[in-house]
């Protein structure tokens, strides 16, 4: 038997780890506004983690709105003159915090129950298109007799095997 | 405008009554059939009037009827005669011999089809001028007319040389010249021949064995073939023969008697034993009724002897001779010609001799003839393990090479096989061996050993292998039916679905089943073996294309190669709308239709088959399912059809699937939903807030 190959970790493009990398250096320099969104932005962080599903986009939705619900404090940190102090100060405040938490809330919302109304209506369209193929079906046999489906009931016993 | 109705649209035109685009009635002189008058009276051509009601049993002979008949014009009283089926009528002969004007020759004033009334058939019918009472030999009778001597060349032998010499200008032989068959007009001291007619039946087919030189009187009836001057001016001779004597010297003999007697003494000393004659009959009598073919008169020697120039004395043909018998049988041979006769009648015996040796001992020590050496060492080769009927075959015929191929029972030469075989078909009769006589190739046999003798010799092999390759062939259109007619150009149909009708062509064929169809008969199959075959020898380009199609096994193909050929025939002779027949042939065309896909189609073109069989257009019926636009049109759509079948079939098994993981089934979509919506209302809420700061506050 052939020696199986370890598959080698993939690689992270460059252009990915200059992001990065500028991402960091700008958290360095604007260091208070780095406290205030890492603060803040934590729900979606932890949905982003705590985010089992393969397209992983709980941190997405839920930060989509933890991020509108930050932008006030950013703005008055801003206005402030930004200085670590302000931006310590801002965190304290109950007023910030409930702000963009009670967004990342609105946006798990989003994120649970949208996916289940979108589902419901999906498995709507897909039974109505069941009955339209059927009826669909069922014309094309009348008119073209039932050697129309020999396509299909040729290819059906390769599909068994 | 939908394709299928734009193509529809133009059938319509097809189906309008006489008048309206219909075909126009056929052309009178090929395919005339006379049918009798709503008064029970039959006239042919609009000039005779024929009683069949009236036979002239006197006239009748060789299976041919003999009825009254009367020139309308004139009212001059005629003669009508029909004739057999398988005797092969010269219906092609009928122009030339008109041609023919000999005041010693029957006259032929009309001819052509009859539907003879009460009968329900069609036959041949002949009208002739009403020969003399009198003939030169009556059945049933031993005696002839008295003819002195003095008056015989007057009376017979000049007017017989004279129809003769005006039918080989017309290329006719005569091939009839029986005692039976001539006619003499005027009183006695003044009589004149008038000969009768030939057109009845092939040549020679109505002799009996005493008018036919020795190896033609070997050959059955039919095997005999078309013959030439020289077998004509034999006959004469026999019956020049008879009125000297005063009758049938051979009279009660048996055929194969009065053959051996020829052999023996030879055809002038049989005929007129120790009769003393003038010296000028004798030297006619000699020259007509030599035994040897070469030397026999022909036409031209005749001629000269009339005008009174001396020919040059023929010597008796010299028989080969044993210098001692061999006995067969209980009989005592001396020449091969009558052991070859005897051999051939009883092959199982033969088969024993053959064995035994005797026979090729006998042969060496008595014949010292290098050609026969030869023939019999070709015979001793091929002798080995072959079928013991050929082994008989062949022997005899390296015995006697000028005597007809004798097979089983058969007994015919080459160019007498086609007559044979038409007759033996028309009678219903056995023709496997006929079937085997062409595969054993025994007329190779036979035209090698005389190559350079007939004329037309590569011709016959060339055609007797063309032959034997169609034979080879079982499918319809080939086989022994093909070879009947490739042989025989101016036999009828012997279809049995068509034994009431004369079909001389595909337009008569076509108008027969009109009429089998309107008397209600179950066309099934519409086109049999011997039609098939009829048609593509008679007209290749009418069935040959649609060959494939017509010996289909598919019902559908078989329907639509019919049709194409049918519709093809009634095209091209221009015959006039078959309403019985294209009704019996769309209630047939139900496979054709299931040809199409499209089951709407199918109901519509049904419709229209309905209406289109009342206007008897085999076209139209043909364009409503063999329309090329139309049938590539629904199979273009069927593809299609079934392309979007499987593709739905795809999508359905797709669907199913997800539906049964209902409980995640569009999740992923909907959490990509979701992302949307947060980030839009995200964007949103952010664009909001800088505005409210930057210009609200």
């Amino acid at each position: 038997m052939a020696p199986v190959k370890k598959s080698q970790p993939k690689k992270m493009p460059f252009s990915v780890r200059m992001s990065i990398f500028c991402l960091m250096v700008l958290g360095v320099i604007y260091f208070p506004t780095t406290v205030l969104f890492c603060g803040c932005m934590l729900p979606a962080f932890v949905a982003a983690l705590v985010d089992n599903k393969a397209d992983k986009t709980a941190g997405m939705t839920v930060g989509a709105l933890n991020l509108a619900g930050t932008v006030p404090a950013w703005l008055e940190l801003w206005q402030m003159g930004g200085q670590i102090e302000h931006a310590v100060a801002l965190l304290l405040q109950p007023r910030t915090l409930l702000l963009a938490y009670a967004a990342a809330a609105f946006g798990w919302v989003i994120y649970l129950q949208v996916p289940n109304m979108v589902s419901g209506v999906l498995v709507k369209r897909g039974q109505k298109r069941l009955l339209e193929i059927e009826k669909r079906q069922q014309e094309l046999a009348r008119k073209w007799g039932p050697q129309i489906a020999a396509d299909v009931q040729q290819a059906a016993p390769r599909k068994e095997t | 405008m939908r394709l299928r109705d734009k193509i529809f649209r133009v059938f319509r035109d097809y189906t309008e009554p006489a008048g309206g685009g219909a075909l126009r009635a056929p052309d009178e002189d090929h395919y005339a059939v006379t049918t009798p008058g709503g008064d029970g009276r039959i006239m042919l051509g609009g000039e005779v009037e024929i009683f069949p009601l009236k036979p002239l049993n006197a006239y009748a002979s060789f299976e041919t009827r003999a009825f009254e008949a009367r020139d309308i014009k004139t009212g001059k009283p005629l003669l009508a005669l029909t004739a057999g089926r398988g005797r092969c009528p010269r219906i092609s002969a009928v122009g030339s011999y008109q041609n023919v004007k000999s005041a010693h020759l029957l006259k032929l004033v009309s001819a052509g089809i009859v539907e003879w009334p009460g009968e329900n058939k069609q036959v041949y019918t002949f009208v002739f001028d009403l020969p003399p009472a009198r003939k030169l030999l009556p059945e049933g009778t031993m005696r002839t007319v008295r003819i002195g001597d003095e008056r015989i060349i007057a009376a017979l032998i000049q007017p017989a040389v004279e129809v003769l010499a005006d039918l080989q200008a017309a290329d006719l032989v005569h091939g009839a010249l029986t005692g039976d068959n001539i006619f003499i007009a005027g009183a006695e001291g003044g009589e004149v021949a008038i000969i009768g007619e030939c057109l009845s039946s092939a040549p020679f087919f109505r002799h009996g064995a005493i008018y036919e030189t020795i190896e033609r009187a070997m050959a059955q009836p039919g095997g005999r073939g078309y013959g030439t001057a020289k077998n004509d001016l034999y006959t004469l001779g026999v019956c020049v023969a008879m009125v000297l004597r005063g009758g049938n010297p051979l009279a009660g003999k048996p055929d194969d008697e009065v053959i051996r007697e020829k052999i023996d003494k030879g055809s002038y000393a049989a005929l007129m034993g120790g009769e003393r004659l003038p010296a000028y009959l004798t030297e006619f009598l000699r020259g007509v009724l030599h035994d040897d073919e070469a030397a026999r008169w022909n036409l031209e020697d005749a001629q000269r002897w009339l005008e009174g120039r001396r020919l040059s004395a023929k010597q008796p043909h010299n028989v080969m001779r044993a210098r001692r018998p061999f006995v067969f049988r209980d009989r005592k041979y001396w020449e091969l010609r009558t052991l070859a006769m005897d051999l051939a009648a009883h092959p199982s015996d033969t088969l024993a001799l053959i064995e035994k040796d005797g026979l090729d001992l006998w042969l060496k020590r008595n014949f010292e003839d290098r050609d026969l050496e030869l023939r019999l060492e070709t015979f001793w080769k091929k002798e080995d393990g072959a079928l013991r009927e050929r082994v008989v075959a062949e022997l005899v015929q390296a015995l006697d090479p000028y005597a007809p191929v004798r097979y089983r029972d058969l007994s015919l030469f080459p160019q007498g096989f086609g007559t044979a075989l038409a007759d033996a078909m028309a009678r219903g009769e056995d023709v496997q061996h006929y079937a085997e006589l062409i595969s054993l190739q025994l007329f190779n046999g036979w035209i090698n050993q005389r190559y350079e003798e007939i004329a037309e010799s590569a011709g016959m092999v060339t055609l007797f292998e063309k032959c034997r390759n169609f034979l080879a062939q079982k499918m319809p259109g080939y086989g022994i039916e093909r070879l009947v007619y490739l042989l025989n150009k101016e036999i009828v149909c012997l279809s049995p679905m068509l034994r009431d009708f004369y079909v001389l062509g595909p337009g008569h064929l076509l108008m027969a089943l009109e009429r089998l169809a309107q008397r209600g008969q179950k066309l099934e199959p519409v086109l049999d073996r011997h039609m098939i075959a009829f048609i593509s020898v008679r007209e290749p380009k009418m069935i040959d294309p649609y060959l494939g199609h017509v010996i289909s096994h598919d019902r559908g193909y078989q329907v639509i190669g019919i049709l194409r050929t049918l519709a093809a025939i009634q095209r091209r002779f221009r015959i006039a709308p078959v309403p019985a027949l294209t009704r019996t042939l769309s209630a047939q065309m139900g496979p054709a239709v299931e040809r199409f896909f499209d089951r709407d189609l199918r109901q519509t073109i049904a419709q229209r088959l309905a209406a289109a069989a009342q206007g008897g257009n085999l076209s139209a019926l043909l364009e409503l399912v063999d329309a090329p636009p139309v049938v590539q049109d629904d199979q273009i759509r069927f593809a299609h059809a079934r392309r979007e079948f499987a593709f739905l079939t795809r999508e359905r098994a797709a669907l199913e699937q997800q539906l049964t993981r209902r409980a995640t089934f569009g999740l992923a979509s909907g959490r990509q939903v979701a992302l949307l919506i947060a980030s839009v209302m995200g964007v949103a809420s952010v664009m909001l807030t800088i505005f409210h700061y930057y210009f609200w506050r």
